[in-house]
């Protein structure tokens, strides 16, 4: 069979397969250690369609470790749920805050330590990057992740505190920002950001990480952390960001910024360009009206005249552009069939006060971490 | 010169192709217009009533093939959901076939440059060797293991955990 005949045939396969398929002879394990070979999956991947990445975090003591980390794959509908990879470690994970996705790699920062872990799930590529800088803020870790487009690169970014005095106007401080860039072997100084970074989730597009900065009461800010550049630039907040709402969210959604603003029983979704010059980039895309209130509800993904949220950790639910409703897909505690292993069903979802679901769109690929 | 203008603008105009083993089919202009070696053909004038020749596609495939740009001319654009639909059974109906004609019809709609067509055969190849080992791919495809024992044993090695192949699960109670 012609070559290029077998690559078409090999991107439609599932990672795994790809990887079983390396031994078939010398030129398919060639064609699929080409950098060309993995973009084209990659691309392939992306456009399949919606799928999604449930990692179930336990519910405990800040300072207990979780023995094992699931990746469970979603794919959007339905309420069947099958274990992706599992990563069992004896010293254990520390709690991670919300984890972030770029080209079908997951990077989870833990919340009190410097930890920082980046795997893919669909090859099981493991990686601990070395401890990053202290940070004197005994805080959320304030991490982006994002690939710059010139190089492929993919770039984890980190801001952390040198020091700070609480005087009252929070004017005496030092923060600083770092790079990793997967495949290399340390972190490297960046450009300090000229605010204060607020542990808002940052959202990553490519190219680019937006984070919310400034220290109430000033007035909030928004920074562009451009991944090729490594320098930070201003951008303008959306009009309604309020930094001690902790219940407000940054993400990327359909190729745009996404500001997710829940005053209450509604649920406010802004959106801009990446990059736009204009003194006001944010319009309001739609309000959600909600059922009952509740303030965890994250948008992760638009998808057919749908953007997909979850709510309380534990509801997937979709919100219909078109008939403006909010529809729940499954919930992830109560309803949600997962397969853990082999072929057994496994009643996971039953222990549900003691776990949350975070949830990220997700296409498998083969894009390595290096190191 | 009416019937220059006639002959141009003409898509009802059987096109005659001949397979590598001289086996003669037809099919109308616009079906033929779906591969790009045809269409190419065809703009050169080179299709006469002798036929173009398709020096590596055999009867049986081509056979295939003209049935498929056929049934894909005849509904070309402005699809109803409902010819849509039918359209996917046609092509699901069609590409039940066995792994010899599979590809056969792999290589001849890339060489005829059949884009839907040739979609079509690598998607449905694709389901077919997801679950299989590297040895039934082997077997299927003629290709022969050129790796030493021992590099095969390593490079199975790398990634031991994608040789076991498991069944999708089916739901317990």
């Amino acid at each position: 069979m012609p070559d290029h005949i077998s690559e078409q045939v090999l991107l439609r396969l599932p990672v795994k397969s790809i990887l079983r398929f390396r031994s078939v002879c010398k030129s398919w394990c060639a064609m699929i250690a080409e950098p060309r070979f993995v973009s084209l999956q990659l691309q392939m991947s992306k456009s399949r369609g919606l799928s999604m990445l449930i990692l179930p975090l336990q519910n405990m003591n800040l300072h207990e470790r979780m023995q094992r980390i699931r990746f469970i794959g979603y794919p959007g509908y339905g309420n069947v749920a099958r274990l992706v990879h599992e990563r069992v470690c004896s010293s254990g994970f520390a709690l991670w805050t919300h984890p972030l996705q770029c080209d079908g790699l997951v990077v989870a920062a833990a919340r009190l330590s410097s930890e920082i872990f980046v795997c893919n799930p669909a090859t099981k590529e493991f990686v601990e990057l070395p401890a990053g800088t202290p940070d004197v803020w005994d805080n959320f870790q304030k991490v982006g992740f994002g690939v710059d487009p010139s190089t492929g690169e993919h770039k984890v970014v980190r801001c952390f505190m040198r020091h700070y005095y609480s005087n009252e106007d929070f004017t005496s401080y030092s923060c600083g920002c770092e790079v990793f860039t997967l495949g290399s072997r340390a972190w490297r100084p960046a450009l300090d950001p000229p605010y204060v970074i607020v542990d808002m989730m940052p959202l990553s597009i490519p190219g680019a990480i937006y984070w919310s900065a400034g220290s109430p009461p000033a007035t909030p800010r928004m920074l562009r952390f451009d991944l090729q550049d490594e320098e930070f630039t201003n951008f303008p907040p959306p009009p309604c960001m309020d930094l001690e709402d902790h219940y407000s969210y940054l993400t990327e959604l359909g190729g745009k910024l996404c500001y997710c603003h829940s005053p209450g029983d509604t649920v406010q979704l802004w959106v801009a360009d990446d990059g736009a010059t204009k003194a006001a980039p944010w319009s309001q895309l739609c309000t959600i009206k909600l059922l009952r209130p509740c303030r965890e509800i994250i948008p992760f993904a638009a998808y057919e005249g749908g953007i997909f949220l979850y709510v309380n950790f534990s509801v997937i639910c979709r919100y219909d552009t078109g008939r403006q409703v909010l529809e729940p897909v499954v919930n992830m505690h109560r309803d949600m069939d997962y397969f853990l292993s082999e072929d057994k069903l496994y009643p996971f979802g039953l222990g549900a006060s003691n776990w949350i679901h975070f949830v990220v769109q997700y296409s498998e690929s083969m894009v390595t971490i290096g190191n | 010169m009416a019937a220059a203008t006639d002959d141009a603008g003409d898509s009802n105009e059987m096109i005659r192709v001949v397979s590598s083993d001289g086996e003669h089919f037809e099919m109308p202009e616009a079906a033929a217009n779906l591969s790009l070696v045809l269409r190419h053909m065809i703009e050169d004038d080179c299709a006469d009533a002798a036929g173009i020749p398709l020096a590596v596609v055999a009867a049986k495939p081509l056979a295939k093939i003209v049935d498929y740009c056929t049934k894909h001319a005849a509904k070309s654009s402005g699809l109803t959901i409902e010819e849509a639909e039918e359209l996917k059974r046609f092509d699901a109906e069609f590409i039940e076939v066995d792994t010899d004609m599979l590809y056969d019809l792999l290589v001849a709609a890339d060489f005829m440059g059949v884009e839907g067509l040739s979609k079509l055969a690598v998607q449905r190849t694709a389901d077919l060797i997801k679950g299989k080992t590297p040895e039934q791919n082997r077997e299927t495809f003629g290709i022969v293991n050129d790796f030493t024992p021992e590099e095969e044993e390593e490079i199975c090695k790398e990634n031991e955990w994608a040789f076991q192949i498991t069944k999708p699960p089916s739901r317990l109670c």
